[in-house]
């Protein structure tokens, strides 16, 4: 009997889906026969790499002639796949044998996106916190993580996918250090390395998202319930009242102005509803005797308090008379006795620094300063009320102070020796006003006045680490007699435009800072000179722009470093000892976001306002002089211009 | 064969006969689907000089060169990056648009309301790198919708970036081709081939961008 001969079948190949994703990574390949397999044979699905997806024998199928398998391309990758009806399995394949059509099927990996939110981009030290909201357009698929990093790298949170299964939210309240500005991103990828931001498999990148924490925005006021003590009744009660509740950390202290500490309270000792602290002093008959207030991180003894000092107050009593109430540093009393309720009103309206939240085109401050008048509170209520609306506070009244004082305050004079190099100064808080203004003081002002000048706003604290880094720097240099003392009878730090590369570009502006001050004393001040002009000024000593790659420490730059030059390229003091003249450009190499950052403040961010009034650079400012500042010390304000009027 | 992939050619050859094997240094390029692939996946259109750019070469072998060895397609060291780097997050396009935001945003914190204020700026997300030195750029702009690219230089202190230097890329090379044998120098010093500056033209008008390229 002659046994039939088997014939292997043919077989057809479907998918499910021709496209997966991270989230539904699977997809079922359906082999399908036209006929049982016969003895010997294997049914087999290969992909195009010649891989075994999966195969059967013939004693494993039985009978059947459909088969399904479940399978998934890697992330990101597309497979072809084609079954087989074969007597062997070679790897890599594929076999000889009857073959399917192929199937091809797109792992879209996970195609989600991610947003990020804060609830408010400004906090200060009494609500410190803001709430981020990083949103999901779709859930984690496996092995993928949720974070949110910082600017510096640090990480703020992450979450597996398998802590997050089902949800597409994940909220983390933040609290930027007080008078810092954090920048925050939200990230999905494969890791979340410490520091970031993450760097494996990113598959989705958040906008940025800014928090600023503007620190205690408070005042503080003194006041006294006696205008005039004596020998019947000596005793006169102090009150000082803070506008704001005090931010953890912080007392609140009244001192003498011989250094005695009369009374201080940490800020959960003061009452959360009046922020009051009560003193009993008695001034003495004869003398002078001032009390001051602070809300200071410190209250040492003797005084007074250094650390950290947000607010300040006094108050003079002479010979028994209460003779002058000063608020940051500004004399009330005097302030008071300058102008009429008309003019404080109209001045008050004037500000740089008035608000209008209250809606009138008369600003906050007048309206306070009006309804303090209407009600007859005598001076200096009146403008310590104005003082307080919106917030203002220091910055107000050291303008209306200068406003109205039609002082000038001379320059200091040139020291006499050459001085030695100080350490940077450290503004990081409004300074108390100097009881006479000093040339200080007016530059404040000056500084002020100039960002009002150009729509601007300018802090206080911004103003005064200007006035005092650049009348520091300046005075080092004079000495030293690398700067003139005048120019065009004016003190440099008045008569020329100021760069003050800051904390945008931290490593920038260090280097300079060392450059200036220990390299060449000289460049505290520099000349313009258009980019091209300057190209053409080194090409015609056959140097090119990458001058600086023939000097040993930028011969080689690391990866994601750069070489920072100072003098900056686009100066007339720039390149190397062949063009400028001794010593030659000081050369750091530093990161290159950083020294990016610090680049285009330079010619940006000062040179494009100050120098080029915003055109574009065909010379026309060439040989223009400025002063370069840094303010290199933690917690600097940003970079930022000083432009003349 | 295209117009930029036949100058291309002619510069390897250039570079053979002054005695300077910069071909040596690049790596070999990419397929053609490759590169579109790659500038699709970040949303990119992918221009035939950009296809055509990558395929001939695909930036330089590694990061770290063999000693004495210095890869410049331009006299400046503008480093050729390999598609992937000039995409990338490291270095290229990522990496600039990060920054681009970054820098728009400290300016938006100064005050300032202006054009530096928004990131597109300092960098538009159809720009993309081709050749680095220090932080300068040589970056091409994909947005033409044409078979060419206009080509920019970016630094931080450069004037209006946005403004191309050339309106093709074969025109970029063509004007590497066009500097005579003999400007070329080799600085023992720098241990590189140089252009000698003082001979160019200093005219700006004259110059017609090749001082600006070669020291952008």
């Amino acid at each position: 009997v002659a046994s039939a001969v088997c014939v292997a079948p043919s077989v057809s190949l479907s998918a499910s889906a021709t496209t997966v994703d991270s989230n539904n990574p699977n997809v079922t390949l359906t082999a399908t026969l036209s006929g049982s397999l016969c003895g010997g044979n294997v049914l087999a699905i290969y992909n195009e790499l010649g891989d075994i997806v999966n195969a059967r024998w013939w004693y494993d199928l039985g009978g059947a002639t459909q088969w399904p398998v479940n399978t998934s391309p890697p992330e990101y990758q597309t497979r072809t796949y084609t079954a087989y009806v074969a007597t062997t399995l070679p790897s890599p394949g594929p076999p000889a044998g009857n073959s399917s059509n192929s199937v091809t099927v797109q792992h879209l990996g996970w195609p989600g996106t991610v947003t990020l939110t804060a609830n408010k981009a400004q906090v200060d030290s009494s609500s410190p916190t803001a709430t981020l909201t990083a949103t999901l357009s779709r859930p984690l698929a496996s092995s993928y993580i949720l974070s949110i990093y910082d600017e510096l790298g640090d990480k703020v949170i992450s979450k597996y996918w398998y802590e997050m299964v089902g949800q597409t939210q994940l909220v983390q309240n933040v609290s930027p250090p007080e008078y810092q500005l954090k920048t925050y991103t939200a990230y999905v990828a494969k890791n979340a390395s410490s520091p970031g931001p993450p760097t494996l498999e990113v598959r989705a990148t958040s906008e940025e998202v800014t928090v600023e924490n503007l620190g205690w925005q408070g005042s503080i006021t003194l006041s006294s319930n006696r205008t005039q003590v004596d020998a019947g009744n000596p005793t006169a009660t102090l009150t000082a009242t803070a506008s704001l509740p005090l931010p953890a950390g912080y007392l609140l202290s009244i001192y003498d102005d011989l250094g005695n500490k009369l009374l201080s309270k940490y800020w959960y000792e003061v009452p959360y509803t009046t922020r009051q602290v009560l003193l009993n002093v008695n001034p003495p008959l004869s003398q002078t005797r001032t009390y001051s207030a602070y809300v200071a991180r410190d209250a040492p003894s003797p005084g007074p308090p250094r650390d950290t000092v947000r607010a300040t107050s006094s108050l003079s009593f002479a010979s028994g008379l209460l003779t002058s109430e000063t608020m940051e540093g500004v004399d009330l009393t005097w302030l008071s006795s300058l102008a009429t309720d008309e003019e404080f009103a109209l001045l008050l309206s004037a500000a740089p620094m008035a608000t209008h939240v209250q809606g009138s085109s008369l600003s906050d401050q007048t309206l306070a300063f009006n309804a303090a008048r209407a009600a007859g509170l005598p001076y200096p209520k009146p403008l310590i009320d104005a003082a307080l609306a919106g917030g203002v506070g220091g910055a107000l009244l050291w303008w209306l102070a200068d406003e109205l004082d039609g002082m000038e305050a001379a320059p200091p004079a040139a020291p006499a020796v050459p001085l030695p190099i100080p350490e940077p100064p450290v503004i990081t808080a409004p300074q108390p006003r100097s009881g006479t203004p000093t040339y200080q003081d007016e530059l404040v002002r000056i500084y002020l006045q100039r960002a009002v000048a150009r729509g601007k706003q300018m802090s206080l604290v911004a103003a005064q680490a200007a006035a005092v880094t650049c009348l520091t720097l300046t005075a080092v240099s004079i000495s030293h007699g690398a700067l003139p003392e005048f120019i065009d009878g004016k003190h440099p730090c008045e008569a020329l435009p100021i760069s003050l590369p800051g904390s945008s570009a931290p490593q920038t502006t260090h280097a300079d800072r060392v450059a200036i001050t220990t390299r060449n004393k000289a460049w505290i001040k520099l000349t313009w000179k258009s980019k091209v002009d300057r190209l053409a000024d080194f090409a015609a000593e056959n140097l090119p722009r990458d001058w600086y790659r023939a000097e040993q420490i930028c011969t080689t730059i690391p990866d994601q470093q750069a070489c920072h030059e100072y003098p900056y390229f686009t100066s007339g003091q720039s390149g190397p000892a062949s063009l400028a003249g001794p010593p030659g450009a000081y050369l750091e190499v530093l990161g290159a976001s950083d020294n990016s950052s610090g680049g285009s403040f330079y010619r940006h961010g000062f040179a494009g306002p100050c120098l080029l009034d915003g055109q574009p650079d065909t010379g026309q400012a060439n040989g223009e002089a400025f002063l370069v500042i840094p303010l290199d010390f933690p917690r600097a304000p940003p970079s930022f211009p000083i432009c003349l009027p | 064969v295209t117009e930029l992939s036949t100058l291309l050619l002619e510069l390897e050859e250039t570079w053979r006969r002054k005695g300077f094997d910069q071909g040596g240094c690049l790596a070999p390029g990419l397929p053609p689907e490759d590169i579109v692939c790659l500038l699709a996946s970040e949303g990119l259109p992918a221009p035939t000089e950009v296809v055509d750019w990558f395929s001939w070469r695909n930036g330089a072998i590694g990061s770290t060169y063999p000693p004495g060895v210095t890869v410049e397609l331009v006299p400046a060291r503008f480093e050729p990056g390999s598609l992937a780097g000039c995409l990338g997050a490291e270095f290229g396009r990522g990496y600039r648009l990060e920054l681009a935001k970054r820098l728009a945003n400290e300016f938006r914190e100064r005050g300032e309301t202006g054009e530096t204020s928004t990131p597109d700026f300092w960098w538009r997300t159809n720009w993309l790198p081709l050749m680095f030195s220090n932080t300068d750029v040589l970056a091409v702009d994909l947005s033409s919708g044409t078979d060419s690219v206009n080509v920019l230089a970016i630094a931080d202190d450069a004037d209006a970036f946005w403004v191309p230097r050339t309106d093709s890329l074969a025109d970029f090379v063509r004007l590497l081709l066009s500097i005579p044998d003999r400007l070329w120098q080799f600085s023992t010093l720098e241990n590189r081939w140089r252009v000698d500056l003082r001979a160019l033209s200093l005219s700006k008008q004259n110059a017609g961008g090749l001082l600006d390229l070669l020291t952008a």
